[in-house]
Order: structure tokens, then sequence, then C-alpha cells
């Protein structure tokens, strides 16, 4: 049966959406882009090509959980990871 | 948030389709026009000549070489489209400080023609959206791809029995009967939707996706310039500030030609035509086949060749796939129609889940005294689902009754089709359901009237097209008249449900 959705939990999952979303394809092209490595343009569109579906599931999964803050805390975990990744290996194409 | 994931999904579905529904509508209808730029093109400047082949290449390129030479060599970019069977001129561009395009036939002679934006701009509308920074549309049009993404995506799951909905039609039955439509739209074109979407966030993820443009390569040295060089080859070397002219263009394509065995260029590009520096591009078309990136480097100075090791890898591959699948310019004739179909099947998805929407809160709408906000959202969708198709018509209307000579018509064109978008929304929002048989009456007879009007004004028309053969200038001018036919079909049809509505209850 539906219940009435509250507007307040809609704006909330609106903004994991976008922003974490947004976050998360760039971090995870960025991510899959430092990983592969050479030849690095190559590298750089495979990070593309994933972002947007890194993206389109984190938007999909966020109106789709029931616990908002089991979802929130496993996002910043993964992001944490994925930040610490960056910082140490992330830059070494830095030109 | 609901019970259930499917539950979850379909009110995603609603909402996020829901959310730039009337901007993805405008997006879809102008970029399945953009399959048939070079058509709209050419009817957009009847003062050019049918040509059935093309004469002499070199003879076309050394003019046109010569005449930007002389109007254009302070340009960042000269482009020269060649001849193909869509298109059988040798059309000149140039983009920078000065803007502007040339016309040449076989003989290298220029051809004049009236000023207009053309098949061109009513194709780059749909990631321009025209009056916005490019930077900014770029971001809009990024967002609202992907949130159709998004609701493809949500569409896709919500659906129990795909299969059963394909070929379920309920007619006369209101909101089940445009649901069933909506089914039927989003099922049989799917793939492409899903491809054109996809495709379409690649393009702009330069923009979107800049941050990781500026990590990989830095910020520091133009971080996705950098990238494109890697990944296209040395379209842009650093200027040399000195003074240079490219050395003969059709000697770099004959070379080129050599090189790949006849096959046919599509395109030749000189960057910074002017310095010692500039670079020369060509790039061929391979027949039937997708991939169309073989691109070919030289220094216009010189004319020698630059070489370069291009990135290669399944990634860049799948890219230049997709980004290839998206721009359609290795498909035939068959296969433009049927993206092109596709394409507005993705409009018609978007307008038919809009009326669905629409439809199941009419009850609630009709009961309510006074002000409601779905009456007004029912104006606005009507006037954007109709003003669109307006537009456009507009634009042609425009192309024609414009002197050739009138001072700055390509911009008056361009006003023009946003006049008619704005025009359409405002009537609608003031007549309501009125104004729905005013915006339908006025579609049709703007495009059944226009192609007779066109030969009226000295234009081909649909006669003088069927005795020439111009198969392109024909079929623009039967889908015209096709559109007619269909919105006058719909508007008899709707009319004899309603009065039969009435009949049973008076």
């Amino acid at each position: 049966m539906k219940r009435r959705v509250g507007s307040t939990e809609v704006a909330l999952r609106l903004v994991l959406a976008s922003v974490a979303g947004y976050y998360f394809a760039v971090v995870t092209a960025a991510f899959i882009a430092a990983a592969l490595g050479e030849p690095r343009a190559a590298g750089a569109v495979a990070g593309a090509l994933w972002g947007f579906v890194v993206h389109t599931g984190i938007a999909l999964a966020a109106f789709a959980v029931k616990s908002l803050r089991r979802f929130t805390l496993m996002l910043a975990g993964c992001a944490s990871v994925m930040l610490a990744f960056l910082s140490l290996w992330g830059n070494r194409f830095y030109v | 948030m609901f019970n259930n994931f499917r539950q979850s999904m379909a009110w995603l579905h609603t909402w996020s389709g829901l959310l730039l529904c009337w901007l993805l509508f405008f997006i879809f209808v102008t970029g399945s026009l953009g399959y048939f730029d070079n058509a709209i093109d050419r009817w957009m400047k009847p003062e050019l000549p049918y040509i059935e082949s093309f004469d002499d290449l070199t003879l076309a390129i050394d003019a046109a070489q010569s005449y930007l030479q002389e109007h254009a060599l302070g340009a960042d970019s000269w482009y020269l489209t060649l001849p193909e069977p869509r298109h059988p001129y040798l059309h000149a561009q140039w983009r920078g400080e000065l803007n502007g395009e040339a016309v040449f036939d076989g003989e290298g002679n220029k051809l004049p023609h009236r000023e207009t934006g053309g098949g061109q701009w009513l194709y780059a509308l749909h990631f321009k959206l025209h009056y916005l920074p490019i930077k900014f549309a770029y971001w809009i049009v990024c967002g609202a791809g992907l949130i159709m993404l998004i609701a493809l995506t949500s569409g896709a799951i919500i659906h129990k029995k795909i299969f059963i909905d394909f070929f379920t039609f309920r007619s006369g039955k209101r909101a089940r009967t445009w649901l069933d439509l909506h089914n039927l739209l989003s099922v049989s074109a799917l793939p492409f939707h899903l491809m054109i979407t996809y495709s379409g966030l690649l393009f702009l993820s330069s923009t979107f996706q800049k941050p990781l443009y500026d990590t990989h390569y830095g910020v520091r040295g133009g971080g996705y310039q950098h990238f494109y060089n890697e990944f296209f080859g040395p379209s842009h070397l650093p200027p040399s500030g000195s003074y240079a002219t490219p050395t003969s263009l059709s000697d770099i394509l004959a070379d080129a030609q050599s090189l790949w065995e006849g096959h046919p260029v599509r395109l030749l590009t000189v960057a910074q035509p002017n310095d010692k520096n500039s670079v020369t591009r060509l790039i061929r078309m391979i027949g039937p086949n997708v991939e169309i990136s073989d691109r070919l480097y030289y220094q216009s100075s010189t004319g020698d060749p630059i070489s370069y090791t291009p990135a290669v890898s399944f990634s860049k591959d799948l890219r230049m796939l997709l980004v290839n699948l998206h721009e359609g310019l290795f498909a035939d004739t068959g296969l433009r129609w049927l993206f092109f179909i596709s394409g507005l099947a993705g409009a018609g998805m978007i307008a038919t889940g809009l009326i669905v929407w629409m439809e199941k809160r009419r009850q609630k709408r009709e009961e309510t005294v006074g002000y409601n906000a779905n009456e007004v959202i029912e104006r606005a969708n009507i006037g954007v689902l109709l003003g669109t198709p307006i537009a456009v018509v507009t634009y042609f209307w425009a192309n024609r009754l414009i002197p050739s000579n009138w001072p700055e018509r390509e911009i008056l064109e361009q006003n023009s089709f946003f006049i008619a978008l704005f025009g359409a929304l405002i009537w609608s929002l003031l007549r309501g359901r009125g104004g729905l048989r005013h915006l339908l009456w006025l579609t049709a007879l703007l495009y059944g009237l226009l192609p007779w009007v066109d030969y009226w004004l000295g234009g081909a028309g649909v006669i003088n097209t069927l005795i020439s053969g111009d198969i392109t200038l024909l079929s623009f001018n039967l889908v015209l008249m096709m559109t007619a036919i269909l919105v006058v079909g719909f508007l008899i049809k709707n009319h004899c449900a309603n009065t039969i509505q009435l009949k049973k209850y008076p």
C-alpha cells in the first residue's frame, strides 16, 4: 500500500541523488581513470563512461532504499576510501 | 520510501519525468530534426541550384581557399565540409573573431544564398538552447539528460509485463489509452532512447565532468585541451606568433586521399590559419561503417604530415561508437529515417507521459473551484507540446517571408522561432482547452499551407520537385503536408468523439 511521501524526505533524497550522485560520479570517474593508468586519455574516457552510470545508479538507489541514514553512512564510507586513494595516488598524472 | 522497490521506482519515474519534461521534449524534437539538417539547409537556401554530382573537388577547394584567405585569414578556424550525396556543395565556414560561411559548386563558383541559420541552427538548438551562455546551456542539457536516463531506467524497471504492455492498446479510454500509447512509444524505441541519452551525456562530459579532466590532467595547461589532443590528435599546436599562410589545401587533400586509398574525406579544418603552427585536420568517412573518426594531421604552412600515436583502447572505441551513433553521420537515407522516427517517438513518449499525468488528475481538478495549480500545468503542457512544432514551422515561414536582403535576417528568423513558442504558451495559458483546438488548427494550417506558399513565392514546391526528381525537397514538402493531415485527422476524430459523448450524455 502506498503511503504519503513527506516533502522533507523527498528533499533529502533529492539532495542525495543530485549532490552525492554528482560527487560520486566524478570521484569514481577519477578513481577509474587513475587506476587504469596508461594510455591516459583512455583512462579518462573510461572514467567518464562509468561516471554517468554511477550517477544514475546512486539516484535510483537514493529513492529506493528504506533507511536513508544507513545509505548516507554507506556513501560517506565509500567516499572516504576513494578520497584517500585519490589523495595518495590520483595526482601522479598532474602536469 | 515505499513498501517495495517497484513502487519507489514508479514514484521516481513519474516525478523525474515531470521535472524537466518540457525541456526534454524540446531537445528531442529539435535533435530529431538534426538528422535532416542538410535537407533543411537545402530548403532554407532555395537559391542553391540542384546539383546531382560534384564535378571537380580540386577546383572548388582552391576557390574556397582563395576566398578564405581574402575574407577570413584572421578567423580562429576554417571548416570545409566536402560534398556528399546529401549535401552536394563545398561548404566553407569560418569561426572565431570573424564568422561567416560560403558555398561553392564543382566549378569553383561561389553560390549566393540568403543569410540563414538553416538546419544547422535548428539542430544546434538541442544542446545550445540559444540566448544562454554556452557552458550554462551545456549544464542544463546535461542535467536534463541525466534525469532522462533516470526516468528511462526506472520506467523499464516498473514494467512487470513489458511484452504484454507493448502489444496492448485500449482505445477510447482516456488515461488508459494515453498510457498504452506511452508504453508503446517507450518500449518500441527503448534501445534508441537509452543510446541517445547516454551518448548525449558523453558528448557533454567535458563540461559536466570537468573535475575529472582537471584531476587527471591538471588545471594548469588546460586539462580538457590536453586530453583532446591526446585522444583525437594534435588539432591545435601552441601558436608560434609568426605569420604564415596555408599551403595548397587541395594538395593536402590529394595526399590524404592517396593514404586513405580513395575513401572520401568528410571534413577539412584549419586551426589558426594565419600562424606558422597552423594545423590542417582531415576526417574521413568510411561508407556504411559507424566509425568515422579516422583523422590525419598536416602542418598547414608546409603541407608536411604530423605524426602522432592515437590512444588505442576499448573505452575509446566504445565512446567513439556511441558518439557516432548519436550523430548518425554514417547513416544512409533509410537508417536516417529510422533515427528520425525514433527521436520523434522519444518526444511522443514524453508528451504522452505528460498527458497521462494530467488525465489522472483531471477528475480531482474538475471538482476544484477557483485556482488550481494542475489546471495551470495542463495549460502550459498544451503550450509547450504544440508550441514547439509551431515554432519549428514558424522558423520555416520566416525563412520564406523575410526578404532575402533584409539586414540580420538570420537573427530575425531565429527570434521568430521563440516568439512563436512563447506566443503559443501564452495563448494556451489564457485560453485553456479552447486554446488546444486553436493551436491544433494553427499547426495544421501552418504545415499544410507552407509548401503551396513556398511555390507561390517562387520556390520549388511539390510539383516542381516531383518533375526535377529532387527527392530531398520533395520529401521535405511531403513531410510538411503529412503533418498537417495527421493533425487535421486528430482534430476530426476528436470532434466526432466529443459529439458522440454529448449525444450520450447531453
